[in-house]
C-alpha cells in the first residue's frame, strides 16, 4: 500500500495509473534506448551481432590506426593495401578490402574463412604486420571483424537509388575482365572517386557519358566520334591520355571495341563516391564538462553516436580522441581522461564525421574557484546566452559585459585578474592596437595629466576618428583577403610595376570605406561581388590573382579571408579536424570555376546542384553568378563563421589570441575559450549592422583589455582566459613607422604619422613587403591563406637588426631632432638635458623616466661628446630595449 | 627578302592592319598577343621569364595555319590600340629607321599620320559611348533575384537596356566610372619597354617609395639612339621594391650604381626598375672596357670568342674575352681587337636558357656571336655555347 496526499491506493490501481500515464506518452517523446558499446556486444565470440561497415568496421579500423597517413591511409598505401586516409570513402574502403590482392599469406577476407582473413591474422600479429600488434587475439576488436566478415563482409549503405544499367553477361564480363583495369591503372587517379580533373569524371557510366570540359569522352557504339579513343590513341598533339605514355595496342583495342559494344558498365561498379545511407546528426558526450580537483584523478569519458533514423550508440570504444593541451590533461584511446595540471582546454572525440570537444577544467586554487557553478553563464527563454552575473568578492565587479563573460570564466577557473594598466600602458597600448601608431610625446602628458574620469573611452573615440585607424585595418584587411603585388599580375620574385598599382588600388578602395566606417559585411560584399571588369564600384583584384590558378585556390581564399576556416585538408582526403570531405571541398570549389579560369566572367554557363559546405544545396543556371548565393549566405545572421571569424580576428588583434586560436581556423576540434563570449561579440556585431567601430569600442573599452601585463600569483601561467595583458612584440610595420616617428623632427611628428604614402601600414605596406625590415619582424607575404603567416614571435636577428641595421643607423644619423639639438648646441644655445632625456623616453616607450632611468641617462649626457651625441645614444638604446619592440 | 625590307613589311602590317594580306586585315596582333597570355600560362610564363618576345610571340602567331590564332585574335578588339605611348614607342621606331637609311622620311610621315588617324577614330568612338549595354544587361540577368523579375515583367532586351541608360543618366554616368582596375595594366601610362642596363652615379633616393636619380655614365640597350639620348644626363627611376630597397639603403650619394631598367617615359624621362632581371647594385666608376663596350673596329663581329666570364646575370654575359675566330661574314675591321678586353653578350634564354642557369663567374666558354646593329653595343649569342674545361 503507497500513501499519497491522504488517499490510499492499492497496487493494482497504480498499475492502471502507470499504463494510464503510459499510453499518453507520444512515440515521438519516448527516448530512444541507447545501444551497447560494440566491445561490450562483441565480448565474446559466439555473440549473433553484426557489424555495419560504416558504424563499426571503419571507426574500428581508424581508432588501431590503420587509415592513418603512416600505414594504409598513405598516398601509396602500405604492402599494397590502401584505405582513404581518415575514413569516409567507404566505396573506396570496401573496394580495397574486397580486391583480389594476395600477399603470400592469403587474401584479406575469407567470408567463409574469417580467421585465415588477412585483416585479422595481419593485426593480431599471427602473421608478419610491419605495423605491429594491434588487438589481441579474442578480443572485441578481433571477434567484431570475425563477425563483420562471416556476415558477409558488406560495405556501406550508400544513399543513391540502384543504377539500372542493362547488359548482358557478355559485355559485363568484357568491362570486369579488359576494361576496368585500364581505368583503375591509368585513368581513375584523375578522373575516378572524387578526382575530376578537366571536369571529367570516369567513375560511372553515367558520369562518362555526360564529359568534362572538352564534351562527352564516349558516343557509344561510336568509336571514331568518342574522344576517349582519339586520346589513348595519341592522334591528336593537344589530346593524349593518359599523359604518362601511350598504352599498349591491345588496350587500345579493348577501349574501342568497348565502346563498340555500347560503353558496357554492369550495377556495382562505379567509382563514384556516394554519400553514405547512413547519416551522424549528432555527437555526445558524457559528462558535459570535466571538473578536475587534482593531479591523477581520473574520469571516463561516453560518447554516443546519434543517427538520422534515431538509433543512439555507445561508440566509446570506436570513438578516436586527442586532447588539446596535455599539459593540463591526457585522454587514454579508451576515453579516460587523467588530470596533469591546472587549466582548462579541451578533449576531442572524432567517430564518423562526428567531431565533440569536450571541455576540461582545473582550477587554480579549487578553494578560491568555484568549479560546481555552472559556468555563471544563464539561458534565457529565447535560449539565448545572457550576460553572467558574478560572485561577490574574487573578482572586481565589471558592468562592461565582456568583463562579465570573461571573469565568470575565471572565477570558476580561480584566477583572479590582473589591476587595471596605468595611463600611459594603456595609451600606447591602445594606439598600437587600434592604429598601428606610437603616441606622440605632447598626447602622453596630455593624456596623464587629464584628469578626467572618462578619458581612455574618450581616447577610444578619438583614435577611432583617425586616418591611423583605417589605415591600420585596412592593412589587416589585406593581409586576410591576400592583397600581394606578387600574386596580382604576376608571380615573379619581383612584383611588375602594375602589381602596385592593382594592389594599391586594393588597399585604397578598403580604406575608403574603412575610414567612412561602411559596414563590414557591405565592404566584403563589394570584393565577393566585383565586376571582374572592374565596371563596378567593388573590389575585382581578389578575383583575378594569378596566384589562383585553380578553383580550388580560389575555394580555399574565399573560405580563409572570410569564413575563417581552412579547407586545404579536404582537397586530397577526409578533414581530420572537421567535418569536410572530399565531396564538400569539391562542389565549394565549383562555384569559383568560371571566375578563376577565365578571370574576367563570373557567371557559370552550365546547369549546377552544388552544396555549399553543408548548408544547403543551391541550383544554379547558366548566366548565374555562382558568388550571389555565397554572400547571400554569409549575410545570413545564422551564418556560422562569417561575423564570427571576423570579430574573433579582430579580438586577436587586440589580445595577441583569439577566442578561438589560430583565428583562422574554426573547427570542432579547436573549440573557442569563451563559446558565449564570441557568440556575444558575433551576435552584437550583426544586429549592430557590421559596425566595425562599435566592435572596437566594446573591446578597447572593456576591463579585460586594459588589464596590466603584470601577472599576480593566479594567473601567472593564465595565457588563455584574458585575465592579463599578454606582452607581444609590436608588428613590423609598427616597428618601422614607430622608429621613424621616435627619430622625426618635433614638428613633423604629425606627418609622420598621417602621410600614408609614407606609412609602413600604409601604401608602403605592399612596396616593402620583402625588405630585410619587414622580413625580419614577421610582415607577411600575404601569399598563402594562413593568419599564422604574420609572425610576433621574437627572434635573434630582431635584435641583430635593431643594433646594426643600416636602417636603424640611418635613422639615427639622420634624424633631424638630433640634427636640431646639433645645431641648438653649435649656436651655443641653453639646452635642458633633463627635458631631452624625458623626450627619448616619450618618443620611444611613451611615458616618462623614473628616477632613476632619469639619473643614468643624465650621467651619459654629461659623459658624451657632446648632448646631441649622448642623446643619439640614448635614442639607439631606447630602441633596442624589449620596452620599445614590445606592447604591454 | 634582305632584312630591312623584312622589317619593313612587319611594321607596315602592325601598324596597318588593312593593306596586309588576306583576311589578317581584320586581325589585330596586339589584342591576339593579350588574348593568347590570358589563355596560355606557360606562353605567359615564357614571356615573364624572358624567354620569348612579344614580337616572336605575334610572329608565331601570324604564322599558325589553324583557326585558333585567327579566332584568337579576333574575339575581342585591341584594347590598347592608338594608346599614345604605342604611338610613342611607334614613332621612335620609325625615327630610327629613317636614320638607319631605311625607310624615307615621306613614308615615316605617312606612317605615323595613319597612326594617328586610327587612334584618333577610336578615341572619338569611345568618347560617345563606353559601355557595354549588352554586357550591362547579361550582368544583371546573372542576378537570379533580377532575372526573375524581368522574366515576370516581360520585359524585352531593349527595354531593360533603356532602363539600364536611364538610371545610368539619373546617376550622373555608370558604375564604371568608379570601377578600378579597368585598362591594360594602369602601370606607369606613358612608358614603353625598354629593357637596359644603366650605369651611373647616384644623385639622391627615396628608400620608402622606391625612387632614386642617377647621372648616367652608360646605357646598355638594343636602341642606340635612346641610349646616346640618356648618357651625360640626369634621370629619374621609379619602382624599386622589396628587397632592392634593401641594396638601395647603404648606396651613398655620389657612388656609381648598376641598375636594370624595364620601361622609359619618353615624356618625363622617367626609367621604370626592371622587374626582370633583378639588378640594382653599386659597382666600380664607369670606365667603358669594363661594362663591354666594343671597340668600334670590332663592330660588326660575326665567329667565335672564347673567354673567361667576368658575370652572368639576367641572361648576358659580360666576357673577358681570349681569343676571337670571325666568320667568313665577319664584318668587324679588326676582329682581333677585342682580344683581352671585355664584351657583354646578350640573348642566353630560349636554347641557352638551360646552359646559361650552369654558368658562373670564372668559368671558360666558347660562344659564336654576331654583332647585327653596329651602332649598337648589344652583341648576340647565336647557336652555339659550350664550356671550356
Amino acid at each position: 500500500m503507497i500513501p499519497t496526499e491522504g488517499k490510499v491506493y492499492d497496487m493494482k490501481h497504480l498499475i492502471i495509473l502507470l499504463l494510464l500515464l503510459a499510453a499518453s506518452v507520444r512515440a515521438d517523446d519516448v527516448v530512444p534506448m541507447t545501444i551497447r558499446p560494440a566491445s561490450e556486444r562483441f565480448a565474446e565470440r559466439d555473440t549473433q551481432g553484426v557489424p555495419d561497415f560504416q558504424r563499426h568496421v571503419v571507426p574500428l579500423l581508424g581508432k588501431l590506426g590503420c587509415n592513418s597517413a603512416k600505414c594504409h591511409g598513405s598516398f601509396q598505401g602500405q604492402g599494397e593495401f590502401r584505405l582513404s586516409l581518415f575514413g569516409f570513402d567507404f566505396q573506396s574502403d570496401h573496394a580495397a578490402l574486397q580486391a583480389d590482392a594476395y600477399s603470400e599469406e592469403g587474401g584479406r577476407l575469407h567470408v567463409g574463412d574469417p580467421a585465415n582473413s588477412l585483416i585479422v591474422l595481419k593485426p593480431t600479429e599471427q602473421t608478419d604486420h610491419e605495423g605491429g600488434l594491434r588487438f589481441e587475439e579474442n578480443s572485441w576488436e578481433h571477434h567484431l571483424l570475425l563477425r563483420w566478415i562471416e556476415s558477409g563482409a558488406k560495405g556501406a549503405i550508400d544513399s543513391g537509388g540502384p543504377i539500372t544499367n542493362h547488359f548482358d553477361n557478355e559485355s559485363s564480363t568484357f568491362f570486369k575482365e579488359s576494361i576496368r583495369p585500364i581505368l583503375q591503372d591509368h585513368c581513375f587517379e584523375c578522373h575516378g572517386f572524387n578526382s575530376r580533373k578537366g571536369n571529367l569524371s570516369l567513375a560511372s557510366r553515367e558520369a562518362l557519358l555526360a564529359g568534362g570540359d572538352s564534351g562527352p569522352v564516349v558516343v557509344p557504339d561510336k568509336p571514331g566520334e568518342s574522344l576517349l579513343a582519339t586520346a589513348v590513341e595519341y592522334s591528336n598533339d593537344e589530346l593524349q591520355m593518359p599523359p604518362s605514355g601511350k598504352l599498349s595496342d591491345e588496350k587500345i583495342a579493348a577501349l574501342k571495341k568497348w565502346i563498340e559494344m555500347g560503353a558496357p558498365w554492369p550495377d556495382g561498379y562505379e567509382a563514384a563516391p556516394k554519400a553514405p545511407a547512413q547519416v551522424l546528426v549528432g555527437l555526445h558526450h558524457e559528462p558535459n564538462e570535466i571538473l578536475f580537483n587534482e593531479t591523477k584523478h581520473k574520469q571516463q569519458i561516453r560518447i554516443i553516436a546519434e543517427w538520422e533514423d534515431g538509433t543512439r550508440e555507445d561508440v566509446t570504444c570506436l570513438t578516436r580522441y586527442q586532447t588539446n593541451d596535455d599539459a593540463i590533461v591526457r585522454v587514454s584511446p579508451n576515453g579516460v581522461a587523467t588530470s596533469t595540471g591546472t587549466g582548462d582546454t579541451h578533449i576531442i572525440a572524432f567517430y564518423d564525421n562526428g567531431v565533440s570537444a569536450i571541455p576540461v577544467l582545473r582550477s587554480v586554487e579549487p578553494t578560491r574557484g568555484n568549479p560546481t557553478r555552472e559556468r555563471g553563464i544563464k539561458t534565457d527563454d529565447s535560449g539565448r546566452d545572457t550576460i553572467p552575473r558574478l560572485r561577490v568578492g574574487l573578482l572586481q565587479a565589471s558592468d562592461h559585459p565582456i568583463d562579465r563573460f570573461v571573469s565568470a570564466k575565471l572565477d570558476k577557473l580561480g584566477i583572479a585578474p590582473s589591476e587595471l594598466c596605468t595611463d600611459a600602458e594603456f595609451l600606447r597600448r591602445v594606439s598600437i592596437d587600434m592604429t598601428g601608431t606610437l603616441p606622440t610625446p605632447e598626447e602622453v602628458l596630455a593624456f596623464i595629466s587629464d584628469r578626467t574620469a572618462e578619458k581612455r573611452t574618450r581616447k577610444i573615440d578619438e583614435l577611432l576618428e583617425r586616418p591611423s585607424y583605417a589605415a591600420w585595418w585596412t592593412n589587416k584587411l589585406c593581409d586576410f583577403t591576400g592583397c600581394n603585388p606578387k600574386s596580382i599580375s604576376s608571380l615573379l620574385e619581383v612584383a611588375r610595376e602594375d602589381g602596385y598599382v592593382k594592389a594599391s588600388q586594393w588597399y585604397d578602395w578598403i580604406y575608403e570605406r574603412v575610414e567612412r566606417n561602411e559596414s563590414y559585411d557591405s565592404i566584403v560584399e563589394g570584393i565577393m561581388l566585383a565586376d571582374l571588369s572592374g565596371g563596378s564600384s567593388g573590389m575585382p583584384h581578389f578575383w583575378t590573382r594569378q596566384s589562383l590558378e585553380e578553383p580550388k585556390d580560389t575555394a580555399m581564399s574565399v573560405a580563409h579571408a572570410f569564413l575563417g576556416i581552412q579547407l586545404q585538408c579536404a582537397e586530397c582526403h577526409k578533414h581530420p579536424f572537421d567535418r569536410w570531405t572530399q565531396a564538400d571541398f569539391n562542389d565549394f570549389s565549383r562555384f569559383f570555376d568560371s571566375v578563376t579560369k577565365t578571370k574576367s566572367r563570373s557567371t557559370t554557363d552550365e546547369d549546377l546542384d552544388l552544396r555549399l559546405l553543408r548548408n544547403g544545396l543551391v541550383t544554379l543556371q547558366p548566366g548565374d553568378d555562382p558568388r550571389q548565393p555565397i554572400m547571400d549566405w554569409m549575410q545570413d545572421p545564422k551564418n556560422p563563421w562569417f561575423a564570427r571569424a571576423f570579430v574573433n580576428r579582430v579580438w586577436a588583434g587586440y589580445f595577441n589570441r583569439g577566442i578561438v586560436d589560430p583565428p583562422d581556423q574554426f573547427t570542432p576540434a579547436n573549440p573557442p575559450s569563451h563559446p558565449q563570449l564570441l557568440d556575444w561579440l558575433a551576435n552584437g556585431f550583426v544586429e549592430n549592422n557590421y559596425d566595425m567601430k562599435w566592435l572596437h569600442r566594446q573591446i578597447a573599452s572593456s576591463d579585460t583589455y586594459q588589464r596590466s601585463w603584470k601577472p599576480n600569483e593566479s594567473n601567472r601561467n593564465d595565457r588563455r582566459n584574458f585575465s592579463r595583458a599578454i606582452p607581444r612584440r609590436i608588428p613590423a610595420e609598427v616597428v618601422y613607422d614607430g622608429m621613424k616617428q621616435a627619430t622625426a623632427a618635433t614638428d613633423q611628428q604629425d606627418t609622420v604619422r598621417t602621410n600614408l604614402r609614407r606609412r609602413a601600414s600604409g601604401h608602403l605596406s605592399m612596396r616593402m613587403a620583402g625588405t630585410h625590415a619587414m622580413k625580419v619582424f614577421g610582415k607577411p607575404d600575404r601569399s598563402i591563406n594562413c593568419d599564422c603567416e604574420r609572425v610576433n614571435e621574437p627572434t635573434l636577428l630582431q635584435a641583430i637588426f635593431t643594433q646594426n641595421d643600416p636602417l636603424v643607423r640611418m635613422r639615427i644619423a639622420d634624424s633631424v631632432w638630433i640634427i636640431e639639438i646639433e645645431d641648438a648646441e653649435a649656436a651655443g644655445m641653453r639646452i635642458d638635458n633633463a627635458d631631452l632625456v624625458q623626450k627619448v623616453w616619450l618618443r620611444t616607450v611613451g611615458r616618462t623616466p623614473n628616477e632613476e632611468e632619469q639619473q643614468r641617462a643624465m650621467k651619459h649626457l654629461e659623459s658624451a661628446n657632446s648632448v646631441a651625441q649622448g642623446i643619439a645614444d640614448l635614442m639607439w638604446a631606447m630602441l633596442n630595449t624589449k620596452e620599445f619592440l614590445l606592447n604591454h | 627578302m634582305k632584312k630591312t625590307n623584312l622589317l619593313l613589311f612587319l611594321l607596315l602590317a602592325v601598324s596597318c592592319g588593312n593593306i596586309f594580306a588576306q583576311d589578317k586585315s581584320k586581325v589585330d596582333w596586339d589584342a591576339a598577343y593579350e588574348r593568347l597570355l590570358e589563355a596560355d600560362q606557360g606562353v605567359r610564363k615564357k614571356i615573364e621569364s624572358g624567354q620569348a618576345t612579344k614580337e616572336e610571340v605575334i610572329n608565331w602567331l601570324k604564322n599558325q595555319k589553324g583557326d585558333s590564332a585567327k579566332k584568337l585574335a579576333q574575339k575581342k578588339p585591341a584594347a590598347n590600340k592608338g594608346k599614345a605611348e604605342d604611338l610613342s614607342a611607334f614613332k621612335n621606331k620609325l625615327a630610327e629607321l629613317v636614320k638607319a637609311g631605311k625607310l624615307s622620311r615621306e613614308d615615316a610621315a605617312k606612317l605615323a599620320a595613319t597612326m594617328e588617324t586610327k587612334g584618333a577614330v577610336k578615341a572619338e568612338v569611345k568618347k560617345e559611348d563606353n559601355v557595354d549595354w549588352d554586357a550591362a544587361y547579361e550582368k544583371l540577368l546573372a542576378n537570379p533575384a533580377a532575372r526573375q523579375k524581368i522574366k515576370s515583367s516581360g520585359a524585352t532586351k531593349e527595354e531593360v537596356i533603356d532602363y539600364l541608360k536611364s538610371q545610368a543618366a539619373a546617376k550622373g554616368g555608370t558604375d564604371n566610372k568608379r570601377g578600378v582596375g579597368r585598362g591594360k595594366s594602369g602601370a606607369r601610362p606613358g612608358s614603353f619597354q625598354f629593357y637596359s642596363l644603366v650605369i651611373g652615379r647616384l644623385k639622391s633616393k627615396d628608400i620608402e617609395l622606391g625612387e632614386l636619380e642617377l647621372d648616367i655614365d652608360y646605357v646598355i640597350s638594343s636602341r642606340p639612339k635612346l641610349n646616346a639620348d640618356l648618357i651625360g644626363t640626369r634621370v629619374k627611376l621609379v619602382g624599386v621594391s622589396g628587397k632592392y630597397l634593401d641594396s638601395l639603403l647603404p648606396i651613398k650619394r655620389g657612388e656609381t650604381i648598376k641598375v636594370r631598367t624595364g620601361d622609359f617615359n619618353p615624356e618625363t624621362r622617367v626609367l621604370g626598375f626592371g622587374f626582370k632581371f633583378h639588378v640594382l647594385e653599386r659597382t666600380e666608376p664607369f670606365k667603358p672596357g669594363d661594362f663591354g663596350v666594343p671597340p668600334e673596329e670590332f663592330r660588326g663581329f660575326s665567329g667565335e670568342l672564347s673567354g673567361k666570364i667576368v658575370e652572368a646575370v639576367g641572361y648576358e654575359v659580360l666576357l673577358q674575352v681570349k681569343q676571337s675566330n670571325p666568320s667568313d661574314d665577319s664584318q668587324a675591321k679588326d676582329a682581333a681587337s677585342i682580344v683581352g678586353k671585355r664584351i657583354r653578350i646578350a640573348g642566353f634564354y630560349n636554347q641557352h636558357s638551360e646552359a646559361f642557369a650552369d654558368l658562373s663567374e670564372g668559368d671558360e666558354i666558347r660562344v659564336s656571336v654576331t654583332h647585327r646593329d653596329t651602332k649598337s653595343d648589344a652583341i648576340d649569342v647565336t647557336d652555339k655555347l659550350e664550356t671550356v674545361e
